[in-house]
């Protein structure tokens, strides 16, 4: 049958290959949480012991209820079959250890969108940015402007945003006070659909997002010259180009059209990654996003809450690779070409 | 847990420091700072009934009139409808629970919000500032001559806010509810307990199984809070475990009037109705927030829109001329900075090897180079308070020399173990380098790391190989509970009002082997019968009995010399206030209760202040 | 090294970047010569040898910090044992990289596919959020098991470099020829194969070491460094707990931002350097 049907072949290879690896990241992700030596029971329990500065004789029985609540009684093997249960057939992340009840994906939901918001637009304003600079920083590659530029991006492409940032705050917020430095919104403006709410909101985003596009843009830019000079020099554009075509109609149709496949790929890399959050860039910023609240997870040790950012960080890095590698034999006939042969 | 200076290059705001066991905003100031030291505590029944025992002061300072009276003001961008010379504001941590205010269950209530703080009321109070111990919702106690019953006698005329009278049954059920259900937080006493019971409304008798004098002591307000009633009217048909109580009931000055979880902060209004009515306070107002980072936080105070805050003491002795309204309180904490050793572990296994150690810390040096503002070697196991003067032994000091920096002693002691010096290396009697990790739940940088990163240079002039690592909270108390650590740099909570606090959490009795967790105290596995048999006479005997003394002299030269835990320095703090609105304010001049707004004895300074 | 030498004269980029390495090397080398007489005997780390915040003064250069240390030294011992722990994990990662990478893509079949699967399964958990927990529990963090933490982070992107390389050389005839002609799997490698690696290699590592700097700083700047050293992170750390933004003491940040700025920029100008001078159509001037 697959003989007869290569591209369902490749399709069907890709899905098992998705939902493996997601299994195998939730596992090592798993274990290597649950192996290092803390839980956040006992350390709980020791804090009342101070605040109330008697010691707790309840203590086992207390520990007990809380471990049981919080899916951690039984050996680390039904933990695990448990954990994996309750996450990929119930879809129920367990409740967070930092807002007790609370579900774990209440949590998130409640963080997702600030995440999104700041990255999601970052990400995307200096892809495309970095796209159209590349392209030009090909197309002109002899002059000596499209020289400094790649110099530049070259220089830039490797620093972490967070010392970025620092720059920024230290200039832009504290030396010349142009920018707010922490915080999502200007707290006077109730959250929701009105005009000022969103304008403060992009106020305030516009140092952590520098930080963030300064650095990837010079990525984009990078990537989408080289690809693009590469192109250029293929024999296919030479022809092109004595045929007549005109040098926009080179640019677009071939030399933009084949960047834009693995780019896009790349984006997708990069939206599926930033679900973690730029967790520095959020701690420094004092944003409301999924980086912090990690952040917040990680110091209580709640095991829930880290592993509930985590496995949404795996499912959308490997759903959004999927679905770039489901679209590419539509869109792409080339590739089409080499999954049938 | 919640000393977490791990994170805190982000922001204060981010984070909660462990002080004495509750949360604080992190500071780090350079140079010293008048400390007040409070006096006696005085003795606890001959207090008057309802007095909040604060002087009337003058205030201290030259101050400025207050601004004129704006009838609204902003607070964290939040307009309020009410003037600014009508409300305190506290300054305080990230908050982030704002719905739930039950304090049984994990993270069911924000700590540092008010609630605790002005909200509740407590039946006594200890105030260490004036040396009181303050009867407020209870009049009074009695033990049977076997200190086996004690009768509590609750308050007359307490109203809950929402009318109903606070009585025996309150506090009756609140009890029996943590007594019967173990898996809610609330004190290890309830094991002692056979029988809580009102007998009428204003009497509350406990029967326990064993001599426990000092039993009402739980009901305190010690360090922080004390021990919580709840209304039973209100909690009798609910699960405590999943219960929110929103609204709070309280008996307090001040009931909830809304909180702003975005903006981060709780609005708390005047109880109109609160029974003590000579006591009513004249803020109609007070705000918990969660206040500005410390980028912000000047501005905002040159604003004066703080009262009652926490700042980095150099930024202040920076810009003390530009903010002459705000005063100054630099306060001793009452858990002096400590080190703990594993005693089950060798090479700590010794007493001889833990003193030596102990006189190899520079505790002058860490006093005046190292803490912010300046402090003192501690002398006791305790805080500089006069009141627990009288249990220092001071010839078991002198005795041990435990406390002194003093390394041609302690190499001396090393010797006589058998230790000896090989090319610039400690080898021990059998034949290794002595070698052990030092940890701490603080952070890279902060005070109590800092000591023990000197402490382990000093260890390696003598050819120790000591190494030191921070840890987060939760991961260290792990360790320090199961046994798996060398030694420690923390805080050592150990005596408020009565030093068996401390002794008694050393008994063998309380020990478990290494790899299990000691929940029960004693992590440092100290077996000594010698201190079980004072403890066990200590427990059961009267604190003002004659024969009390010679036995918690036994207890301190046992303490001494087996050295679990030593004292470092002294824990000095500040804390600042602000005069602009309000008469009576704290100051290092005029500090009639503990000066920290996270702690419940904060509520006098609402009831004494007056507005301009 | 022929490799290196025939970079250095034919790329300005690789150039540059050599050049200021070398002087922050340089000067992270004799540092120990310059603090050692400010120190009076203590270790650059030591707390409290000094009093606090002191102004610059001849005995200390930059004065002295929150913690009573000499603020030269701290930058001095800083910029040493940063770059150290930046070249041990980049030299970790990319030796077990070029294991892995060598291995599976040289032998292929069901070996290479199990090991690209688990590296890819490591790839896609986030790396610094358990970096970060692993940092706080981990027992002792000196300069080696931090070195080995991050480098076990990073070592799954020079494997899979390495391994394409290997994939698309081992079509090479000159492979081929030598496979027929029956040479052993470990003499292939060795005479065929590695040489060709050669600038590969370089890049990896200093990709690697990039990416293990990366990792270093952020865990550094909240806290999370070795105990008892002084790193450039830390510095930023202890900037913000001396609230040096509201102190104006914006000297605090910049100098350790700006090293790790300076470092970052040579090593990333090195490795652009090789690639071009591999590919020579990345080249930003040379082309026609």
């Amino acid at each position: 049958m697959f003989k007869r049907h290569p591209l369902l072949k490749y399709y069907l290879k890709k899905i098992v290959t998705y939902i493996v690896t997601i299994w195998g990241a939730f596992t090592i992700a798993f274990f290597l949480f649950r192996l290092m030596p803390s839980n956040p029971i006992d350390a709980w329990v020791k804090s009342l012991e101070r605040q109330y500065s008697v010691k707790i004789d309840r203590g086992s029985e207390l520990v007990d209820y809380y471990k049981e609540q919080f899916g951690l009684n039984g050996t680390l093997w039904e933990q695990y079959v448990r954990y994996l249960y309750n996450t990929f057939v119930k879809f129920d992340l367990g409740p967070s250890f930092i807002n007790f009840p609370t579900p774990v994906q209440e949590l998130l939901l409640a963080r997702l969108p600030w995440t999104l918001a700041l990255m999601g637009i970052s990400i995307l304003i200096a892809w495309v940015l970095g796209l159209l600079i590349g392209a030009a920083a090909a197309w002109f590659r002899t002059s000596p402007v499209s020289g400094w530029l790649t110099n530049i991006s070259i220089v830039l492409s490797q620093i972490p945003p967070y010392l970025i940032a620092i720059f920024l705050v230290l200039f832009l917020g504290y030396t010349l006070k142009l920018f707010p430095t922490r915080g999502a919104w200007d707290a006077q403006y109730p959250v929701g659909l009105n005009w000022n709410f969103i304008q403060s909101v992009l106020w305030h985003s516009i140092l952590p997002a520098s930080a963030i596009i300064i650095t990837s843009l010079a990525g984009w830019i990078l990537s989408t010259r080289s690809l693009i000079v590469t192109i250029l020099g293929e024999d296919y554009l030479m022809y092109a180009e004595a045929k007549g075509l005109s040098p926009w109609e080179i640019m677009t149709r071939y030399a933009l059209r084949n960047a834009l496949l693995p780019q896009t790929m790349g984006l997708a890399l990069t939206m599926g990654f930033m679900m973690s959050g730029q967790l520095l860039i959020e701690m420094l910023f004092v944003y409301p996003g999924l980086g912090e609240l990690m952040s917040r997870g990680i110091q209580v040790f709640d095991y829930n809450t880290m592993m509930g950012i985590i496995i949404l960080s795996i499912f959308s890095v490997m759903t959004a690779s999927l679905i770039v590698e489901l679209t590419l034999p539509v869109i792409d006939p080339r590739i089409r070409k080499e999954i049938m042969s | 847990m919640k000393r977490n200076t791990l994170f805190s290059l982000i922001s204060m705001v981010v984070i909660f420091v462990m002080l004495a066991g509750c949360g604080a905003p992190a500071a780090a100031p350079t140079a010293t700072a008048e400390i007040i030291n409070p006096p006696v505590i005085k003795d606890t029944e001959a207090v008057k009934p309802t007095a909040t025992t604060a002087p009337t002061a003058e205030p201290t300072k030259e101050q400025a009139a207050a601004p004129a009276e704006p009838q609204t003001f902003t607070v964290n961008g939040v307009t309020m409808p009410f003037g600014r010379n009508e409300v305190v504001i506290n300054d305080q941590v990230n908050f982030s629970v704002f719905d739930s205010f039950n304090p049984f269950i994990p993270n069911g209530v924000e700590f540092a919000a008010g609630w605790w703080q002005i909200s509740a009321e407590y039946l006594w109070y200890v105030n260490y500032a004036t040396g009181e111990i303050v009867p407020w919702l209870a009049e009074g106690f009695d033990y049977s001559e076997d200190y086996k019953t004690l009768t509590i006698h609750i308050r007359k005329g307490v109203t809950w806010n929402d009318g109903v009278p606070f009585t025996a049954n309150d506090v009756a059920f609140t009890m029996n509810m943590l007594k019967n259900d173990t898996t809610l937080s609330g004190p290890g006493d309830t094991q002692y307990w056979d029988e809580v019971t009102a007998t009428d409304d204003y009497t509350v008798v406990f029967k326990m199984s064993e001599s426990r004098p000092r039993q009402h002591q739980l009901f305190y307000v010690k360090i922080c809070t004390g021990q919580i009633i709840m209304p039973k009217h209100i909690w009798e048909n609910q699960d405590p475990k999943t219960f929110k109580n929103f609204p709070p009931v309280t008996t307090g000055p001040y009931m909830l009037d809304k909180t702003y979880p975005d903006q981060k902060i709780f609005v708390w209004k005047r109880n109109d109705n609160y029974w003590n009515k000579d006591n009513m306070p004249k803020a109609k107002y007070v705000i918990y927030r969660t206040g500005p980072g410390a980028d912000q936080q000047l501005a905002e105070i040159q604003s004066n829109n703080m009262d009652i805050f926490g700042m980095d003491y150099t930024t202040y002795v920076e810009k003390k001329a530009e903010i002459p309204q705000i005063n100054l309180i630099a306060y001793v904490d009452p858990c002096p900075r400590g080190a703990f050793f594993n005693t089950a572990k060798a090479p700590f296994d010794k007493a001889e090897f833990r003193r030596a150690m102990s006189m190899l810390m520079n505790r002058p040096k860490w006093a005046e180079n190292i803490w912010v503002p300046q402090s003192k070697p501690a002398v006791a196991p305790w805080a500089d308070y006069r009141n627990l003067d009288k249990f220092i032994n001071q010839e078991a000091n002198d005795k041990w020399g435990t406390l002194q920096y003093n390394p041609e002693k302690a190499k001396q002691m090393l010797a006589d173990l058998g230790y000896k010096d090989d090319g610039g290396k400690l080898v021990g009697p059998d034949g290794n380098q002595v070698k052990f990790e030092v940890g701490t739940p603080v952070g890279v940088g902060g005070w109590e790391y800092s000591m023990a990163q000197d402490w382990i240079e000093d260890l390696k002039a003598i050819g120790i190989d000591a190494t030191l690592q921070n840890f987060e909270g939760p991961v260290w108390w792990g360790k320090v509970d199961t046994g798996d650590f060398d030694a420690g740099f923390w805080w050592m909570c150990g005596a408020t009002i009565d030093p068996l606090e401390l002794y008694s959490g050393f008994t063998s009795d309380l020990v478990v082997p290494i790899g299990e967790t000691a929940t029960r105290g004693n992590a440092m596995r100290l077996q000594d019968p010698e201190l079980d048999e004072v403890v066990k006479k200590l427990s059961a005997i009267n604190p003002e009995d004659p024969d009390a003394l010679p036995l918690y002299m036994q207890a301190y030269d046992i303490f001494m010399r087996d050295a679990p835990g030593v004292p470092l320095i002294q824990t000095y703090y500040t804390t600042y206030s602000n005069t602009t609105y309000w008469n009576n304010m704290l100051s290092n001049q005029n500090l009639y209760t503990v000066p920290f707004n996270w702690w419940a004895q904060i509520t006098f300074v609402l009831l004494n202040i007056a507005p301009k | 090294m022929r490799f290196l030498l025939s970079c250095w004269r034919t790329n300005s980029k690789f150039r540059v970047g050599i050049i200021i390495l070398a002087v922050l090397i340089f000067i992270a080398l004799i540092g120990p010569i310059i603090y050692t007489p400010l120190l009076k005997g203590n270790s650059p780390a030591r707390p409290g040898s000094f009093a606090r915040w002191m102004p610059p003064s001849l005995e200390h250069p930059m004065g002295t910090e929150g913690l009573g240390r000499d603020l030269l030294a701290d930058y001095l011992a800083g910029l040493g044992t940063s770059l150290t722990i930046g070249f041990i994990s980049g030299a970790l990662a990319t030796f077990l990289g070029i294991t892995v990478g060598f291995f599976t893509g040289y032998k292929g079949g069901w070996v290479d596919a199990i090991l690209t699967a688990i590296a890819n399964m490591w790839m896609v958990i986030p790396a610094y959020p358990v970096l970060v927990a692993l940092a706080m529990v981990m027992p002792t963090i000196n300069i080696y098991t931090m070195s080995i933490v991050l480098a076990l982070f990073s070592w799954p992107y020079s494997a899979r470099t390495i391994h394409a390389q290997i994939v698309g050389m081992k079509q090479l005839s000159y492979v081929e020829m030598a496979k027929v002609s029956g040479q052993g799997d470990m003499a292939i490698i060795f005479t065929e194969i590695f040489p060709n690696l050669i600038p590969y290699l370089f890049m990896g590592f200093a990709f690697s070491t990039v990416g293990a700097m990366v990792s270093e700083v952020g865990l550094e700047a909240i806290g999370l460094g070795p105990a008892n050293i002084v790193t450039l992170g830390l510095m930023i750390n202890y900037a913000n707990q001396w609230t040096a933004y509201s102190r104006g003491l914006y000297h605090l940040l910049l100098i350790p931002v700006g090293l790790l700025v300076l470092i970052f920029m040579s090593i990333t100008l090195i490795n652009r350097g090789m690639e071009e001078h591999v590919n020579p159509r990345l080249q930003t001037k040379t082309e026609k």
